[in-house]
């Protein structure tokens, strides 16, 4: 037996934490910061007085716990920041980079946005500038352009109306810039541009790139099946959703010097303005907005006036084409058709599994019910527990109301 | 019309096993809506036995570029220049892109530029009214179904969008009956290499969107009237933006 056992005596603890001063009787429990010393000498840490020092208040006032002990620096770095935002500006740069957003109706995409954050990552690497090109019949906001990542903006004359016409235009800016990398968007018209500016200029193009850094992109080949890494190559366009956008702090758009071309027509290619399909008579498959029957729907002549009031495409369940209600190319789902809609509206549908796969890709559902427990009531983001044959045609009176006034 | 159906031996993304490919089964698809009298199928490289499954697909006639495949562009312009003494092409038809190779689809761009042809792109189909004579109307493919009109002068080079409903039917006796020619195209120096490591494919994930990890958050109505329920539907497809305002509504019906 090594010495004496130290017991602890807790009427001798409670008077030392007496506070004085007042009538009845108080007593400091958190000890006032300081680590309480056992009888038996050791140290013993108090985790909820711990906890209190460490708590400051974080990103959305969510509270956040500072183990380094820098409460105070953390929360006055976050002043910082919140209060003194500086633009960077890059003002002899070693090299360009050129960036040719689609930029439709002049405004930057989610994917134009990630454009611009691959041309940062090269650019940041050597200390470049990132240049877009964009069309002056449409020209971008020099701010959002700053915040996602732009240094320079060159304005080009010819629209995409003559494909030809701009690729020559282009490839002379391109001469006067000229820059170590161009960057487009594997998008339907990004990817087309690009083509025709490698075989103009005869240089390679490395299409759909999934990684980008400074020293490597790797991208799909061989049907999907292989992939090629290599280095950045001159002219490169990117897979959509692989390279984030720019986060961080907004760049200063500052003048470049630079001749402006004059675009001369070919007229050998005419591209007209872009005809929305008629969604009546519309692939199912591609159909932006589609409103379907289930067996719930026993008034087709109703839910046909429904889809026509929505300008939708019309969808159904099995059960309603096995019935013969609606014709076989409207099915939606695993025998049928899979969508790719933003939206799908289903009228008295269940919602079984085989149906439920074919909104593979579908955002927002609005389900029409009597049936609560119904899965096509749990997937929706709006689900109406009513009779459908009540619901289509006050819908229908209320779209022809609108549209008399 | 003489149109040239050019055909990579492509393979399938699944099996990786030889296969036709998508967008040039659509061209043959396409070249006949067009009208096309004679259509041939033209392939620069040696033959292989898949290219005749083209044949079912409606080509009565291919022909192999043996020793082209070191640089298929310049033996197929070779080629086309050679048939334009005798009768000339109108028109040259490929997929967007290849299935098994470089997969670029920058061939018929490359081709169209060193025959100085224009190039129309992502095709769907032919538009109902025709220009006159020298000149093509063809509808491009957009995403969502919508079409852009492309007016383009012949001859020319054309490539099929993949999403073209234009699939010609199988045919078993076809793809037996068609002859599959070699002839030797002219030695060419080998064309630039691709550098850099080719591997097998790793699947990477995709950046997930703002847009839909931000949802609308599961809204629910038990029973409401059918003028509640029809008003809820209205504002929330309104809210999603694919119905259209109301004053929006009416000034189109009005135009
Ligand atoms: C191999 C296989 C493949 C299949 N492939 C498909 C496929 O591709 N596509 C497909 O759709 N199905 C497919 N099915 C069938 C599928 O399993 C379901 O049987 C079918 O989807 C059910 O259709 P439904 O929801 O319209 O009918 P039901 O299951 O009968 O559901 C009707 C729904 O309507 C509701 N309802 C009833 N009255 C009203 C009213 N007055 N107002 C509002 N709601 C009302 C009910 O509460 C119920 O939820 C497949 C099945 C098999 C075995
Ligand atoms: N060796 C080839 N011979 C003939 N046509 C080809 C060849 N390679 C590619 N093509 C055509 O060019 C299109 C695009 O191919 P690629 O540029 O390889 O992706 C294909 O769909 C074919 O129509």
């Amino acid at each position: 037996m090594s010495g004496v056992r130290h017991r602890r005596h807790p009427r001798a603890e409670r008077a030392a934490r007496v506070v004085s001063g007042r009538t009845r009787p108080r007593y400091d429990m958190a000890g006032g910061g300081a680590d309480v010393v056992a009888p038996s000498g050791r140290r013993r840490r108090d985790p909820r007085n711990e906890r209190a020092r460490l708590l400051t208040t974080g990103r959305e006032g969510r509270p956040r716990l500072v183990r380094a002990g820098l409460s105070k620096l953390a929360a006055a770095s976050i002043a910082t920041v919140s209060s003194v935002s500086k633009k960077i500006r890059i003002e002899n740069p070693e090299f360009l980079i050129a960036v040719i957003p689609d930029m439709i109706d002049g405004r930057l995409d989610r994917f134009d946005r990630q454009l611009l954050g691959a041309a940062r990552k090269l650019a940041d690497a050597g200390g470049g500038a990132v240049v877009v090109l964009g069309a002056r019949s449409a020209p971008p906001m020099h701010e959002t352009l700053g915040q996602a990542g732009a240094d320079r903006v060159v304005l080009t004359g010819a629209d995409g109306s003559d494909p030809e016409a701009r690729v020559d235009e282009l490839v002379t800016l391109l001469d006067r810039l000229p820059p170590r990398h161009v960057l487009l968007s594997e998008s339907e018209d990004g990817a087309d541009l690009a083509r025709r500016l490698a075989a103009r200029t005869g240089g390679a193009l490395a299409a759909g790139v999934e990684v980008l850094g400074a020293r490597q992109i790797i991208r799909p080949c061989g049907a999907g099946r292989q992939e090629r890494a290599s280095e950045p190559a001159s002219l490169m366009t990117l897979a959509p959703d692989r390279i984030a956008a720019w986060d961080g702090a907004e760049h200063e758009i500052l003048p470049l010097e630079i001749e402006n071309v004059a675009p001369t027509a070919r007229n050998r290619v005419q591209v007209g303005a872009l005809r929305a399909a008629d969604p009546a008579t519309m692939n199912l498959g591609v159909a932006p907005f589609v409103v379907a029957a289930g067996r719930g729907v026993t008034d087709f002549d109703g839910f046909r006036a429904t889809v026509a009031a929505l300008h939708a495409t019309p969808g159904a369940s099995r059960v309603v084409c096995d019935n013969g209600d609606m014709p076989r190319t409207t099915q939606v789902g695993a025998s049928g058709t899979v969508l790719d809609a933003v939206c799908y509206v289903a009228f008295g549908i269940a919602g079984a599994p085989q149906h439920l796969q074919g909104l593979g890709r579908v955002e927002h559902v609005v389900a029409v019910n009597t049936d609560l427990h119904a899965a096509m009531v749990k997937r929706a983001g709006l689900a109406i527990i009513a009779d459908a044959q009540h619901v289509m045609p006050v819908l229908c009176e209320m779209l022809a109301k609108e549209r008399q006034a | 019309m003489k149109a040239i159906v050019l055909l990579s031996a492509g393979i399938d993304p699944v099996s990786g096993r030889p296969a036709p490919v998508g967008g040039e089964v659509r061209a043959i698809g396409l070249a006949r809506a067009l009208g096309a009298k004679t259509l041939i199928g033209l392939h620069a490289g040696a033959s292989v036995p898949a290219l005749a499954d083209y044949g079912g697909y409606g080509l009565k006639e291919i022909i192999c570029l043996s020793g082209g495949e070191h640089d298929p562009v310049a033996a197929l312009a070779q080629f086309l220049i050679r048939a334009s003494n005798v009768s000339a092409p109108d028109l040259v038809l490929a997929g967007t892109r290849g299935c098994g190779g470089a997969d670029t689809g920058l061939l018929p761009y490359r081709l169209a530029e060193k025959l100085g042809w224009p190039i129309a792109t992502g095709i769907a189909a032919p538009l109902e009214e025709q220009p006159a004579a020298g000149r093509l109307a063809l509808a491009q493919a957009r995403a969502r179904g919508a079409v852009r009109p492309v007016h383009v002068t012949l001859p020319c080079v054309v490539t099929v969008s993949d999403m073209a409903e234009c699939v010609p039917s199988f045919v078993f006796a076809d793809k037996r009956a068609v002859q599959v020619r070699d002839e030797r195209a002219e030695r060419t120096p080998q064309g630039e290499m691709e550098e850099g490591l080719l591997r097998p494919y790793r699947r990477r994930p995709k950046l997930i969107s703002a847009a839909r990890t931000g949802g609308t958050g599961g809204q629910l109505l038990v029973d409401p009237t059918p003028e509640e329920a029809a008003a809820a539907i209205i504002a929330h497809l309104r809210s999603l933006g694919v119905l259209a305002a109301a004053d929006e509504a009416s000034s189109s019906k009005m135009t």
